[in-house]
């Protein structure tokens, strides 16, 4: 099996190399699947939080964020670790001690709740989108997740002309934020 | 509504860039001059930053989950609460001693600083020293633009907002201060004969009241060896002791004895000590005759002179201990002992590039 390096990850991360990803993937999982298992967790939680934490070093690296005083299995490790932690404290089951098998180190409170802010975000987001109803949810998905242009969009939905199009997006693209703030409050700065 | 049709518009050519520098400027402008504007596009701004967040999450989460079908294979296991672990593990087993209290607790710096808002008692004075900013604001900002631009090279040392004492438990830059010093802290530097080094919280015991901290800074040499020891046994009643600290700037001996076992309010885990201490001694070392270390400076009480206090070492050395970090423990206690033929003069010459003042900028 072919050897790769941290640098080689990073790099493999930036450019969505999904080969590179897939070995990462396989590299770590066990790891991370055994402290939520033995932490009072199931197989879905192991999952979620392992790719939780995979996301937070996406993201770090995408956004050139990515400081590293370790390797980046204990990066990912104490990452995992410290949302393990919320979540069992947001459960009340928090017991104080868990069982580690793995090195770590505590994460800073700054990035803890960056990393807190990013998942309470999403989920706001998504919530929003579910409750946003058609075609409203369609529309938003196909002009920004799948990128169509006004025409296409004019054509897909059988309206008028594009002036109509775009009204119909801004309608409901207000009712996507109004849904959005009332599910999510950003951090005072 | 119209008016909020054309700031989203605004907003979404701003954010992707289509938008011309004139147009830009008289954007910008307008933000700038115009509060319930600025507001409206604040707003609008967050709310695409979110899409595109979510979007960009959505993308990972794709990926994550063929990396999941690759890793497990393609067909979902049916998993159902506990797993048979892959790796041999070692399970820690924690006594059941007194020391549960202040092991158990012991975690990370954030989830502690929650609990420790609520746990200080009244009348318990903690001997952080609250340093007189006036005439040194300025001296803060001159260092803080000096760290900026000579961040490998040794710094002169800047006034800090809050101090304290702290000292070196091993030979790769750990050192051990109280928890209540370092609380909350963004900005921590450690002093040392005039030289500053930046340093980061690594763990925290808000039961015990210390905390861990890490010199972060390239252009610290750390002695080769530590020349104490933390010592595991109780002290006796009537025992001499010392401690050095920065009750101000400069490094100050004390000496007195142990007075009691237990410490404010009957606390089992600290001596109470008859060393005149001051704001500042806190997270310094107690040492005795021998230049062990038996406890940590951690509190005094208020109005009653000559009544300081000091966690006990046994306390600190098991919850040390619990830190599964191969770069501290490692390392940890295994100091040589160097002190005790030493007399007292000698120790303290001994003892100087072992203990730092903290001082925490916000």
């Amino acid at each position: 099996m072919d050897t790769y390096t941290d640098n080689d990850f990073i790099e493999g991360f930036r450019q969505n190399n999904q080969s590179l990803l897939n070995v990462f993937y396989k590299m770590h999982f066990a790891s991370i699947q055994q402290l939520i298992v033995l932490n009072g967790g199931d197989a879905q939680e192991a999952k979620d939080i392992y790719q939780e934490g995979i996301i937070v070093i996406y993201e770090k690296i995408l956004d050139n964020k990515l400081v590293l005083t370790s390797s980046l299995k204990t990066y990912l490790y104490s990452i995992c670790r410290n949302l393990w932690l919320k979540q069992l404290s947001r459960k009340s089951k928090y017991v104080g001690n868990l069982n580690d098998s793995d090195d770590f180190f505590a994460i800073e409170p700054d990035d803890a709740q960056w990393m807190e802010e990013e998942i309470k975000q999403f989920d706001g987001m998504k919530q929003a989108l579910l409750s946003l109803g058609e075609p409203c949810q369609s529309l938003i998905n196909d002009y920004y997740f799948n990128h169509l242009s006004m025409a296409d969009l004019t054509n897909k939905y059988n309206y008028t002309n594009t002036d109509n199009t775009k009204n119909q997006k801004y309608k409901c693209m207000n009712r996507l934020k109004k849904l959005f703030f009332e599910l999510y409050i950003p951090p005072v700065k | 509504m119209q008016i909020d049709e054309t700031i989203a518009a605004r907003v979404e050519q701003y954010i992707k860039g289509e938008m011309l520098a004139d147009e830009q400027k008289h954007f910008e402008h307008e933000i700038n001059t115009n509060k319930a504007y600025a507001k409206l596009v604040n707003e609008y701004v967050a709310f695409y930053s979110a899409l595109n967040h979510y979007n960009k999450r959505l993308k990972i989460k794709a990926a994550l989950n063929e990396a999941h079908q690759q890793t497990t294979g393609s067909v979902q296991q049916p998993v159902s609460g506990k797993i048979i672990p892959f790796i041999k593990r070692n399970v820690r087993v924690i006594s059941i001693a007194a020391s549960v209290a202040c092991v158990s607790i012991f975690s990370t710096a954030l989830i502690l600083s929650l609990y420790y808002k609520n746990q200080a008692p009244k009348g318990y004075r903690a001997l952080v020293n609250e340093v007189a900013q006036i005439k040194k604001s300025q001296g803060v900002i001159n260092n803080t633009i000096n760290t900026i631009t000579s961040a490998t090279t040794k710094k002169p040392a800047a006034p800090g907002i809050y101090s304290g004492s702290s000292f070196l438990v091993t030979t790769n830059g750990y050192l051990i201060t109280s928890f209540h010093i370092v609380q909350n802290a963004n900005n921590i530097e450690v002093v040392n004969e005039g030289y500053a080094y930046s340093a980061k919280v690594i763990a925290t015991n808000s039961t015990c009241d210390f905390a861990l901290l890490k010199i972060q800074d390239s252009s610290y040499e750390a002695p080769k060896q530590i020349p104490y020891n933390f010592y595991s046994n109780r002290a006796e009643m009537g025992q001499k002791v010392f401690t050095l600290g920065y009750p101000r700037t400069n490094l100050v001996y004390g000496e007195g004895s142990i007075s009691s076992l237990t410490g404010y309010m009957d606390d089992t885990m600290a001596y109470q000590v008859s060393v005149p201490l001051n704001p500042g001694n806190s997270g310094g070392p107690l040492f005795d005759e021998q230049g062990n270390v038996i406890g940590v400076i951690s509190g005094k009480q208020m109005r009653t002179e000559a009544a300081s206090f000091a966690i006990k070492s046994s306390y600190i050395v098991d919850a040390l201990r619990t830190i599964n970090e191969n770069d501290f423990s490692n390392h940890f206690n295994s100091g040589k002992r160097l002190l005790s033929k030493q007399n007292r003069v000698q120790q303290l010459k001994s003892l100087q590039p072992y203990v730092f003042e903290v001082r925490v900028i916000n």
